[in-house]
């Protein structure tokens, strides 16, 4: 009786030093947006990558990993896309890898009749890592569950967010200031600064010409100072919305814009006969102060106090 | 028998100036670390006497772009003790940085959609005296200062994002002088004596004070051409000696 209480105590312990398995997910280079993988239309047949890593131990069954549009517990079913990396049951040595995620193959994995061409609207699938956990009395669960972390989206956004409003632009000294309404869904918004072209039979009617200067932002920033235009000159301005899948909206409507001169204090100052000419003066003697000071306080800093 | 009430009538009367300091006068004897040094920041406005270069002839650009109002300069000074007796010397490094905007103007003297700032860092190397024997010996929490020093103010005019350039000269430089400040000190140690002392064993900070002080500046090259970062301030702050 006391060996065989002896023995389960042993067998307990190995287990109960065995931890959770856990998977970490990881999307290399900039291609991910708060743990989601967007792709357009024209990139929904291309590659992406996810490493993952592994902690804990594999007692009740392999580890498998899939795309699913609904959830990760259970067997993957009908509709999920199991992708070809499985760590055996026991696998002590398989503890990290790289996941290959192709759009094309989840949508052709969810129905036949999906596609890329054919998908008009937002289609989304949770990266899944899944296997059998013991529980409490170190019993294998019956179904699988998910025990990879974070959660990666992997997501097909097929439509272009709409065209931006209007810009509004100001004029500044050698360049524009370009104030844009962010549209839709966009994460990104680019202002192009074009020649103004005049067309129709009248004359009358301008449109965009050949491109000056463009400048790509965040929607953090929604003002855009655009450079190095010509003081005076009548600019044409135009704001292009990105999303996350990088899909471009159409071009907001024209605005128009010139450059106009203004003058700074020093400008103010030269022009009232200041005779200020710039330079650190005394032969870059800044220089040395600024050195005395840094020497001087580190060594007051560094000093050992007085007893 | 009369020596031994000797001895106690000597306890008692030695005893009595520590009773004292307990209750509000502060003494330099209770207080265990040693003093090296003291930290100070300090903040006031500070309006640079650009408008008073000979060469403008009574014109005034900086109060035409900037107005009236003064820049808000605020410093951190660094400085060690070298003499510790009747009063306190050493010798101060002091940085602060101050800065002010306003919109550019177009030709027509209106405001334009960009602005102009004039930034200012200046640099002290000082010589300081400050009398704190009556606060430590004699339980007065004021203790004047007196500075005299060595200034350097690098600077530098933006309009928008960038340093202005007018005339092929970039708008930045660095001007030297020279300062001397008279301020007024209160110890704050007379009002929680037994936090400062707290203040003292756990931090290393002897005595923690407010301040005014006046400054006279002239930081114009040593009268020579061009700006005139001079000025005549007043600051406020704390300093706290370690």
């Amino acid at each position: 009786m006391r060996l065989t209480f002896a023995v389960l105590l042993l067998f307990a312990s190995t287990a109960l030093g065995q931890t959770a398995p856990v998977v970490n997910f990881a999307i290399p280079g900039t291609t991910a947006q708060n743990n989601e993988i967007v792709v357009s239309k024209q990139t929904c047949a291309d590659l992406r990558t996810v490493t993952w890593t592994r902690t804990g131990a594999l007692a009740c069954s392999s580890l498998i990993f899939w795309l699913s549009p609904d959830n990760c517990t259970g067997e993957p079913g009908t509709g999920d896309l199991v992708l070809g990396n499985e760590v055996p049951q026991g696998d002590t040595t398989t503890l990290s890898g790289t996941l290959q995620l192709r759009m094309s193959d989840a949508l052709a994995a969810s129905s036949p009749t999906l596609s890329c061409s054919t998908q008009a609207e937002n289609k989304s699938y949770k990266l899944c890592a899944s296997t059998e956990k013991q529980d409490s009395t170190l019993d294998c669960d019956d179904e699988r569950s998910n025990i990879g972390q974070p959660t990666i989206t992997f997501t097909l956004d097929p439509v272009a967010p709409p065209a931006p409003a209007l810009p509004a632009v100001t004029g500044l000294d050698s360049a524009l200031s370009v104030s844009v309404t962010v549209s839709g869904d966009a994460s990104q918004m680019k202002v192009q600064v074009v020649e103004l072209v005049q067309g129709g039979e009248d004359g009358g009617t301008v449109t965009a010409g050949e491109l000056v200067v463009e400048k790509t932002q965040t929607i953090d920033n929604t003002v855009f100072r655009m450079d190095g235009l010509v003081n005076g000159k009548l600019y044409g301005v135009q704001a292009i919305a990105y999303d996350k899948a990088g899909n471009p909206s159409d071009e907001s409507p024209l605005a128009t814009g010139s450059p106009i001169p203004s003058d700074g204090f020093f400008a103010a100052y030269r022009e009232a006969g200041g005779q200020e000419t710039g330079g650190c003066g005394a032969g870059g003697g800044g220089l040395a102060l600024g050195a005395v000071v840094a020497a001087l306080g580190f060594w007051m800093m560094s000093r050992r106090k007085l007893s | 028998m009369s020596r031994a009430r000797a001895v106690s009538v000597a306890m008692m009367v030695a005893a009595l100036p520590a009773w004292a300091q307990d209750v509000g006068v502060v003494s330099d004897e209770q207080f265990q670390s040693p003093r090296s040094g003291g930290i100070i920041i300090r903040a006031g406005g500070y309006k640079p006497l650009l408008d008073d270069e000979k060469a403008l002839n009574g014109k005034t650009p900086f109060k035409d772009t900037f107005g009236d109002s003064s820049l808000l300069l605020a410093e951190l000074e660094i400085q060690g003790y070298f003499y510790q007796g009747i009063g306190t010397a050493g010798v101060g490094v002091s940085a602060g940085y101050g800065e002010k905007y306003a919109a550019a103007k177009l030709e027509s003297g209106a405001n334009a959609a960009e602005l102009t700032a004039l930034k200012v860092v200046p640099l002290g190397l000082n010589l300081f005296y400050k009398f704190d024997y009556a606060a430590f010996e004699w339980g007065i929490p004021l203790v004047p200062y007196g500075k005299v020093g060595l200034v350097y103010s690098p600077w530098w005019v933006t309009k928008g994002n960038d340093d202005e350039v007018v005339d092929g000269i970039n708008a930045s430089g660095g001007k030297w002088g020279w300062s001397a400040t008279g301020g007024m000190s209160f110890l704050l140690d007379v009002l929680q004596p037994r936090f400062a002392r707290d203040f003292d064993s756990g931090l290393g900070i002897n005595h923690s004070y407010l301040f005014a002080e006046y400054t006279y500046s002239d930081v114009d090259n040593f009268g020579k051409p061009g700006f005139v970062l001079s000025s005549r301030r007043w600051m406020f702050g704390l300093a706290l000696d370690y």
